[in-house]
């Protein structure tokens, strides 16, 4: 059988994280290709529905990057998410879902190296984790 | 005896004698001349009022000091009798009565002041107390109210008390005793006895000193600067300025070589970094711009390191751009100022001669007969092998393309210290909403097409707080900079981006919880329609709201959630 890669779903901020994927490609680092971004203008507009939706879509995982506190462009946009990102794996399990299939990390914009780690380590625990019980099921 | 245990330690020495405890009783003499004191001795009875314990004597304990000359060392007290003839009150001391801030006494047109008032005092307080008349007596000649006066200075606070917080950590160094005349010398003459500090033990005194005081305002430093640049009376003020735009221009700092222990910055007086060497160098510099070592003498060899600290893994990963040049420029003037017999050794990793004639620039310094060892050197010392290295730096290092190990003997080095983001940049970053690059500097908003923007529009960068960059590379990067700042400002409108907040009145329930959550208060409710209502002009689509909004009414244009649906649709169509 063929090893299991996961697909993550990433809603990333516009002012760093997105900005760390251009400098983490423009550097040439090593990345895995199981990440696919949604650039969204700041974790702050990233609705609790958008990630049950890339979940039952059947990704594997949802990670959701933004600024460090602190550094919002928007003054205060990455500690609302923190909150809903929060709140959000409290109730992700009665969907179904391992709550670890959630993450939030903060990623500046010039920290390039940083985000190609975090997406290295991001797809070894996905697949660790194995693959959403949607994909497995079929069930709707 | 109320004296300092020193000079009691110096009066032992010379032979004094004293004697604890006694009491004058009469003076012995023999033919009308003198031959002696005789004297009793006391003990110490109960205290008395005051709790001092006066001494008593003992009776029958007289004694005789013989002697042939007798000096008496009695105490002081003013002479009242005439003052009080005169009219003025005096205290039960005999000391003058007098107002304590005007120095007035009873009489309104006599002042005092000095130790007719405070009883035996230093000349300093006699000098202090004539100033205070001094002003009081013009100002009561002047036929000001001195009971005003008196008032004011009574609520003036004391001087001296804004003392500066003494760091921590400093070590306690004892005071520097002074020097004093030889007992067998001092015994027989009348020269001074305390000799002073010497040069050292005077300037190692001095910096002890740790300036808690600060500024004390003598002046002098207004006397010195010929440039008039010192004024005292500047305040430290606020001053808001309304601008459109603005320009970093925050410059760099230069390393440190210290930690790099291998080249002895520090520790060798003749290494220097590339700005101390300019300084050395410069006309209006220590030496009048001529090249000369600490000991006044013209270095007959000098190393020239290229990239220290820069092209390191250890340190800065980046090439400082500029040193290859100045490096280049230090050959020539070398060469030019300390005679052309003088040796230059530049240790290089790479020539990078990138700008315009700058090529040509080297081909010549070659030809001036400058030497060029390609290969990092590993470490500079003092200790000598063999007589042509004694007294001098050894730089050793390897030829790279020649793949010889060498030992350079030579009188100075000069370290081409690496350009780096200045150590305060963090905190500019965060005033002005900018980012730092992995290496420190302001990042630029593209490397190829944004270098002079920033992300946060109206901020533009100029110079080196961008990343190293020689002097025709800054002005034009700064005239850049400037041009873009004033396209901006002159327009005098900006536009607005096109994703912005909108709530569906149709749908929006007027639970107002969007109106707490938005960082830019451009939310509003209406009143009548009993709906929120988005300011587009305020609103700068962060979708603080349109992430939140319970029933679904706030949306950021481009980002609503059919459209974020539809996205995350097709990103994961493969999937199943």
């Amino acid at each position: 059988m063929q090893e299991f890669e996961p697909t993550i779903i990433a809603f990333v901020c516009n002012w760093c994280t997105y900005t760390a994927a251009d400098l983490a490609g423009t550097s040439r680092l090593v990345q895995p290709p199981n990440v696919r971004m949604i650039r969204m203008m700041c974790t702050g507009m990233v609705d609790p529905k958008y990630v049950i939706k890339a979940l039952l879509e059947g990704a594997d995982a949802v990670l959701v990057s933004g600024c460090h506190p602190g550094d919002c462009h928007y003054i205060n946009g990455n500690l609302k998410a923190r909150r809903r990102m929060k709140l959000l794996k409290e109730i992700l399990p009665r969907f179904g879902f391992d709550e670890r299939r959630l993450k939030m990390t903060w990623i500046g914009a010039s920290e390039g190296i940083d985000f190609a780690q975090t997406m290295r380590d991001m797809a070894q625990q996905v697949k660790a984790l194995g693959p959403n019980q949607l994909r497995t099921q079929m069930v709707l | 005896m109320p004296a300092y245990p020193e000079e009691i330690e110096d009066a032992l020495a010379e032979g004094v004698v004293i004697h604890y405890l006694s009491a004058p009783v009469r003076i012995v003499d023999n033919d009308g001349k003198v031959s002696g004191l005789e004297c009793i001795r006391t003990e110490l009875g109960a205290p008395d009022s005051s709790g001092r314990r006066r001494p008593v004597p003992i009776e029958g304990s007289e004694f005789i000091v013989e002697c042939d000359a007798l000096i008496p060392a009695i105490g002081q007290q003013p002479e009242a009798r005439h003052l009080t003839e005169a009219g003025l009150d005096v205290s039960r001391r005999n000391t003058i009565e007098v107002n304590r801030h005007t120095t007035q006494t009873s009489m309104p047109d006599v002042f005092a002041g000095g130790d007719a008032v405070s009883g035996p005092a230093t000349v300093i307080d006699a000098i202090a107390a004539g100033h205070k008349a001094a002003e009081a007596i013009h100002r009561y000649l002047s036929g000001e109210n001195l009971g005003l006066y008196e008032k004011e200075l009574a609520e003036k606070e004391p001087p001296g008390r804004d003392w500066r917080e003494i760091p921590e950590g400093i070590a306690r160094e004892a005071r520097a005793g002074l020097q004093h005349r030889e007992v067998r010398e001092s015994v027989s003459s009348f020269a001074e006895v305390a000799l002073g500090l010497h040069d050292e033990k005077a300037t190692g005194e001095a910096l002890r000193c740790l300036n808690c005081g600060a500024c004390s305002e003598c002046m002098e430093c207004v006397k010195a600067c010929e440039r008039c640049a010192v004024d005292h009376a500047v305040q430290e003020q606020t001053v808001e300025v309304k601008v459109g735009t603005i320009i970093v221009a925050t410059g760099f700092d230069i390393m440190d070589p210290s930690p790099m222990q291998q080249y002895g910055y520090g520790r060798f007086p003749e290494v220097y970094t590339g700005l101390e060497f300019e300084r050395l160098n410069n006309a209006v510099g220590p030496t009048g711009g001529q090249i000369l070592m600490k000991n006044g003498q013209r270095p007959a060899s000098i190393g020239i390191v290229h990239c220290v600290g820069s092209r390191d893994v250890n340190f800065h990963e980046y090439c400082s751009r500029v040193c290859c040049m100045y490096a280049l420029k230090y050959g020539h003037l070398i060469k030019e100022k300390a005679g052309h017999d003088t040796q230059v050794y530049n240790f290089y990793i790479d020539m990078r001669c990138f700008g315009k004639g700058y090529e040509e620039f080297y081909r010549r310094l070659q030809e001036e007969g400058i030497t060029f060892v390609r290969g990092r050197p590993a470490e500079i010392t003092d200790e000598a092998i063999g007589p042509k290295e004694e007294g001098k730096l050894i730089i050793i290092g390897e030829d790279t393309l020649s793949g010889r190990r060498l030992r350079v003997p030579v009188d100075m080095v000069v370290l081409c210290t690496a350009m780096e983001a200045r150590k305060n940049a963090p905190e500019v970053a965060r005033l002005f909403g900018i980012s730092q690059g992995g290496d420190g500097f302001f990042l630029e908003e593209h490397p190829k097409l944004g270098p002079m923007s920033t992300a946060t529009d109206g901020i533009f960068l100029a110079g080196s707080c961008q990343g190293p960059k020689d002097i025709p590379d800054a002005v034009s990067h700064a005239a850049g900079a400037a041009g873009q700042a004033l396209a901006l400002a002159t327009r005098g409108k900006v536009e607005i981006p096109s994703a912005t907040s909108w709530i569906d009145p149709d749908v929006c329930a007027g639970c107002q919880t969007c109106i707490q959550l938005c960082p830019y208060s451009a939310i509003e409710f209406d009143e009548r329609k009993e709906v929120s209502e988005v300011n587009e002009a305020l609103c700068k689509g962060c979708g603080s709201c349109s992430g939140f909004c319970p029933s679904g009414a706030a949306r950021t244009k481009h980002f609503t959630t059919k459209q974020v649906f539809a996205e995350i649709e097709g990103i994961l169509a493969d999937v199943i």
